[in-house]
């Protein structure tokens, strides 16, 4: 995925090229010889390059000249990574610092190595070499915020204003040489040092001191080895010590015989006061007046009033003593005698103070401020340490006093004042206090260094915000790449499309199962790998999406590498800049080919379950042991007449609808399977809102949990209404049948009445009639009882004749509806009908021929069904040959498992259109039939397993065949 | 057999109807001979008595009323006298108008069948005396010649003996003697007696 925005892109992208420029710059920048060798002429008429301190720098021509008079004017340039090179240049004095008179004052000359450079004489780290007026000599030294010169050299033919010479002071190492060259005269000194604790690098620089100075040519050069050096190391001098400079004061050089100095006080009034005379110059005014001369300072008191002010040069007479290492003259009077000379600060050391030795005296001192203590609003006492040593100072002036108040904890400061031992100023910590009385006496030397507090906190911040956007830039990247990964990785398809549609970005998972390459993805191909069948709805969608803006998800059919289509569910999301206009739209996709396929075939499973249950109409249900119904499928609801809509109604509800005859025992059921924790199936009513009422067979199920207990019945509910109301039918249809078929049996019956009643008829005429002989015999004159005994015989046997006629028929007429089975002989049925029927035949001429097979099997049957059957078809025969005459066949034989009777008659006969046709119920030829006998017949030989059917024998007459099932166990 | 007793036919093909029936006859001293079928009556030899027949209509082979038809064709004037088990009217209508005595509906009143049989008897008797009477007259006639039947036919009808003798171109003498003849071989006590056998013997009149 490539970032968000290009801007962004591009910002950091510019960020680690400046990160990288830094980098590369630093390391430039401090490489020892960067800028060497180095020459300026000062011709461009600028100072480029060159930092001053103090002195006003103007370029002349091609020299550069700094015109003030002040103490320790600095021009600097350079790289404070150079170490090892020495610089050179032309200089010349100015001699500005000259006063009437030969006396001149200063030097100029040239640094290096210089550091921490700041404006004041010698406010600044370096060793500096240059001429000096004051003893004609070459000057070398270290400048430490101090100064520590080696012995100078004298200068051979002096050191005169306007003059140039060629100065050179060079370091490697720790070795440090300098040397000088009268230009005129070619006369040269040279001075070298070690230094044990060397300066390693620094600028180089101009400086001159009160006598202001004009260079030229001034060149650096890399040094690489020590070859100008002096090889021998004694030849070189040693830094060591402390050398000050002093200005002496003129005027004090004439009495030196009645004045004492104020450091020998110490000795003189080591026990006793004692009554001297000083000579000094006034150093501090309040809180009280200070006086100092080249040894010391001492405080004064006055007997008088005095209005003396700083910088007087003054003569006091007074009596000395000694506290500790301070001096105090008292009721001392003072003798003006002049000036307004300042009495230069003493640079010294915190340390070098702390002794005591400069107590009273005008010093500078440099130190780091620790804390401010605001005693009240005019003083404010800065607690210091510069070195080793702690000490205080202490403003004596409101103006001093707001701005020791601005000094910032932490900074170096350089103070001028008056060194007090005295514990009235200074506490038992702190040695020595400095009275600071003008704010030009305190010059912040540098900030806060690096290392203090909020320096630290500061750079800290700057470090860790630097860290943190490294971190950001780097973990970014890291995390591009990680999200690259990531969206490579994922189980999903992603993909994004600009706001056109084309497609820019698809992740690796798309690539692989497209199998497309990159290039034929992009852009509108990918188009391609969408079904046919989805593709109007996808890209209408689409479409949708793209220009109402909306986020849209949808289900599709894509190609894979292998040609086959998988579903996927892809959802696309715009998103949008700070305007809210879309600037990109993302997707992802996931494969649910199997799911869906799942889903599709879960569905048509759940739509044939639910067809199948509407069919049968069976529902299924789900309750918890509780009677909280857990679910009910449609069909349930459909049964009970719910809203499907709704959940399903608990079993509280639904005993609502079961019908009150039945409630009490199907509660029972529910309660006793619950109990023994069985199945219950059971038949009842349930009654709708509407009246409806319904049959149910419903089906529960016990489902046990892992521990045994029961987790909740399943079940289902049967409507079986219909299958009541067939049964109903059924029923009915069964009487109505049963009916139908007494009804013809009836109405055989009445065909044949003339048969019964003539069948009757024989037996009752023959018992009558032979009654009638008999009571003939009886009435013979003697009685014939022989006779009568014979008639009375003849009619027993008619009478039971008769019954036996009349029991045969009663089970013929009876009504029936129930069949009886029992094993039959079809043989011994025909004989009967023939029986039945012989009177029917005979007269209608018509011969009876049987056929009957050896063996033939029993057959398990309703006699009287059967009995009806046979009747029917020899009826219709006879019927057949009415007036003809002719032949009825009956033959029986075994079929496989069943008996195959058939009945031929050679009259009429049917047409081969009517042979199925005879069978319909109500189909009949005759003018007073019913026509239901064969339909009748055909249905009781179906009811037994068995087949009716007829067949036409050409012209003479039909033959009807019907089989039987053998009964097996005969 | 003795050639007046009755003899009664019974043909039914149900035995106990037979030998029931011809129990009764006996009980009431008729005499009664018993038939299966019209077949074997009809092969059987006929009494000379007077008879009579008892006839059930359903028969194997030949029913009852086409024995009757058979008699009737065989010009056997036997009175027939149906019983039946089943009986329709159109059968009853052609047994009567054929001829028959009686038609009964088994199972029958006894006395109603003995009646009938009585009847019957009487009047086949009745017919045979007649047949008998009508045979020995028509002796009688084939006894005379040709020329006395030619005057019988005359005498009776009512011609006088002279235009009998014209017609027949005889003497009147001729014609009495004639007469005298036919009278006497005819047994005819008078002239209406004459005609009545005239008439009995079916000749041919003028009158």
């Amino acid at each position: 995925m490539r970032p968000v925005g290009q801007l962004v892109w591009i910002r950091y992208a510019v960020l680690f090229a400046f990160l990288a420029a830094g980098a590369l710059s630093l390391i430039w920048y401090r490489s020892p010889k960067r800028g060497l060798p180095y020459y300026d002429q000062f011709v461009h008429g600028q100072l480029k390059g060159w930092k001053q301190f103090g002195g006003s720098w103007t370029i002349d021509g091609d020299t550069i000249r700094n015109t003030s008079g002040e103490r320790g004017a600095k021009l600097i340039t350079g790289s404070p990574f150079w170490t090892n090179y020495e610089a050179e240049a032309d200089v010349q004095l100015l001699g500005t610092a000259c006063q009437t008179g030969s006396s001149c004052w200063g030097d100029a000359g040239i640094l290096i190595r210089a550091s921490d450079l700041d404006k004041g004489v010698d406010s600044y780290r370096g060793y500096y070499a240059g001429l000096r007026i004051y003893d004609q000599s070459l000057v070398l030294g270290r400048a430490d915020y101090g100064w520590y010169e080696l012995p100078p050299i004298p200068m051979p033919g002096g050191v005169k204003p306007n003059r140039w010479y060629h100065l050179t002071i060079s370091a490697y190492e720790c070795k440090i040489h300098a040397s000088a060259t009268t230009l005129d005269t070619g006369e040269t000194a040279s001075n070298s040092s070690i230094d044990p604790n060397c300066l390693r690098s620094g600028k180089i620089g101009l400086r001159d001191y009160l006598s202001g100075g004009i260079w030229r040519r001034v060149e650096v050069h890399a040094l690489n080895r020590p070859s100008a050096f002096p090889a021998s190391p004694s030849s070189y001098a040693r830094i060591h010590g402390l050398e000050t400079i002093v200005k002496p004061s003129p005027e004090l050089s004439r009495r030196s015989s009645e004045i004492v100095q104020i450091d020998s006080i110490r000795l003189l009034a080591a026990s006793r006061p004692a009554h001297v005379t000083v000579r000094g110059t006034v150093t501090l005014v309040t809180p009280h007046v200070y006086i100092q001369d080249a040894t010391g300072g001492a405080e004064v008191g006055f007997a008088e009033q005095t209005s003396l002010k700083t910088g007087d040069e003054i003569e006091v007479t007074g009596d000395a003593h000694r506290d500790g290492l301070s001096v105090q003259i008292e009721n001392a009077t003072e003798l003006s005698i002049a000036g307004v000379v300042p009495v230069p600060a003493l640079s010294i050391t915190p340390l070098q103070a702390a002794i005591g030795r400069y107590d009273g005296m005008f010093v500078e001192l440099e130190g780091r401020v620790d804390s401010a203590l605001h005693t009240d609003k005019s003083v404010v006492q800065l607690h210091l340490s510069g070195g080793q040593q702690e000490f205080s100072a202490i403003s004596n002036t409101p103006q001093t006093a707001t701005l020791f108040s601005k000094v910032e904890v932490g900074s170096l400061v350089r103070l001028r004042g008056i060194c007090v031992l005295n514990s009235a100023y200074a506490n038992d910590s702190l040695p020595f206090t400095l009275i600071v009385s003008s704010p030009d006496d305190l010059e912040l030397v540098s900030g806060a260094p690096w290392w203090s507090g909020g320096h630290l906190a500061v750079m800290a911040l700057g470090m860790l915000a630097l860290g943190f956007l490294i971190h950001r830039l780097y973990s970014h990247a890291a995390q591009r790449r990680r999200l690259r990964d990531v969206i490579n990785t994922i189980p999903a398809y992603v993909w994004s499309h600009l706001p056109d549609g084309s497609v820019d970005f698809v992740n690796d998972r798309w690539l692989e199962f497209t199998g497309l390459s990159r290039e034929g993805a992009l852009g509108e191909n990918w188009a391609t790998t969408i079904h046919p069948d989805d593709q109007s709805r996808f890209f209408a969608d689409r479409e949708t999406a793209l220009s109402t803006g909306q986020a849209w998800a949808c289900e599709v059919r894509v190609r894979g590498a292998n040609g086959e289509y998988r579903w996927w569910f892809a959802r696309n999301l715009p998103l949008r800049n700070r305007l809210g206009n879309i600037i990109k739209w993302y997707g992802a996709g996931v494969d649910i080919d199997d799911r869906k396929r799942a889903e599709q075939a879960l569905r048509r499973s759940e739509a044939y379950l639910a067809e199948a249950q509407r069919l049968s109409h069976t529902g299924s249900w789900a309750r918890s042991p509780a009677g909280e119904t857990l679910y009910w499928s449609e069909e349930s609801y459909r049964i009970w007449d719910f809203d499907p809509r709704q959940p399903p109604p608990n079993l509280h509800t639904l005993f609502q609808r079961v019908h009150p005859e039945d409630r009490d025992r199907v509660s029972e059921n529910v309660k006793k399977a619950a109990r023994e924790r069985t199945d219950d199936e059971g038949d009842f009513r349930i009654i709708l809102p509407n009246g409806t009422v319904r049959h149910v067979h419903a089906i529960g199920h016990p489902v046990f949990s892992a521990n045994g207990e029961i987790a909740e019945f399943v079940g289902t509910i049967v409507d079986v209404t219909e299958r009541k109301r067939a049964e109903k039918e059924r029923e009915r249809l069964r009487q109505l049948e049963a009916d139908l078929a007494h009804l013809n049996r009836i109405s055989m019956l009445g065909e044949l009445a003339t048969s019964l009643a003539h069948e009757l008829n024989q037996p009752i005429t023959g018992a009558v009639t032979s009654a009638r002989a008999c009571l003939n015999w009886l009435a013979h004159d003697p009685p014939c009882l022989e006779r009568a005994r014979a008639a009375t015989a003849r009619i027993e046997k008619d009478g039971t004749r008769a019954a036996e006629i009349i029991n045969r028929l009663r089970a013929f007429y009876k009504k029936d509806a129930s069949p009886q089975r029992e094993v039959v002989d079809v043989v011994e049925i025909v004989r009967e009908m023939f029986v039945l029927l012989h009177d029917q035949l005979d007269p209608q001429s018509i011969r009876i021929l049987t056929r009957f097979a050896a063996d033939v099997p029993k057959v398990m049957a309703d006699r009287v069904q059967l009995q009806q059957v046979f009747m029917n078809l020899m009826l219709n025969a006879i019927d057949a040959m009415k007036g003809t005459g002719g032949e009825l066949t009956i033959r029986l034989q075994t079929e496989g498992d069943h008996v195959l009777v058939t009945v031929s008659d050679t009259g009429v006969g049917l047409s081969s259109e009517s042979t199925s046709q005879i069978f319909n119920a109500f189909y009949t030829t005759k003018p007073h039939g019913t026509g239901m006998g064969l339909a009748i017949s055909r249905s009781i030989i179906e009811a037994h397993a068995g087949r009716l059917w007829a067949s036409t024998n050409g012209t003479r007459g039909a033959t009807f065949h019907f089989t039987l099932p053998a009964d097996v166990r005969a | 057999m003795d050639q007046d007793s009755p003899t009664v036919f019974i043909v039914d093909d149900d035995a106990s109807v037979r030998h029931s029936i011809e129990d009764l006859l006996e009980s009431v001293g008729l005499q009664s001979k018993c038939f299966a079928s019209a077949q074997e009556f009809l092969s059987s030899e006929h009494s000379s008595g007077p008879s009579c027949l008892v006839l059930d209509v359903r028969l194997p082979g030949i029913s009852g009323l086409d024995l009757q038809r058979e008699l009737s064709k065989a010009a056997s004037r036997i009175p027939i006298i149906f019983i039946t088990g089943h009986a329709d009217i159109p059968m009853t209508v052609k047994a009567m108008k054929s001829g028959a005595v009686e038609f009964l509906t088994k199972p029958f009143r006894e006395q109603d069948l003995l009646d009938a049989i009585q009847r019957s008897l009487a009047r086949d008797r009745e017919r045979r005396d007649k047949q008998r009477a009508l045979h020995a007259l028509e002796e009688r006639y084939a006894a005379l010649t040709a020329r006395e039947r030619d005057v019988m036919g005359l005498v009776v009808s009512g011609m006088p003996n002279k235009q009998i003798a014209s017609a027949l171109r005889a003497s009147e003498t001729t014609v009495k003697i004639h007469r005298g003849h036919v009278m006497r071989k005819m047994q005819a006590k008078s002239l209406p007696d004459l005609v009545r056998m005239a008439e009995k013997l079916e000749l041919p009149g003028r009158a």
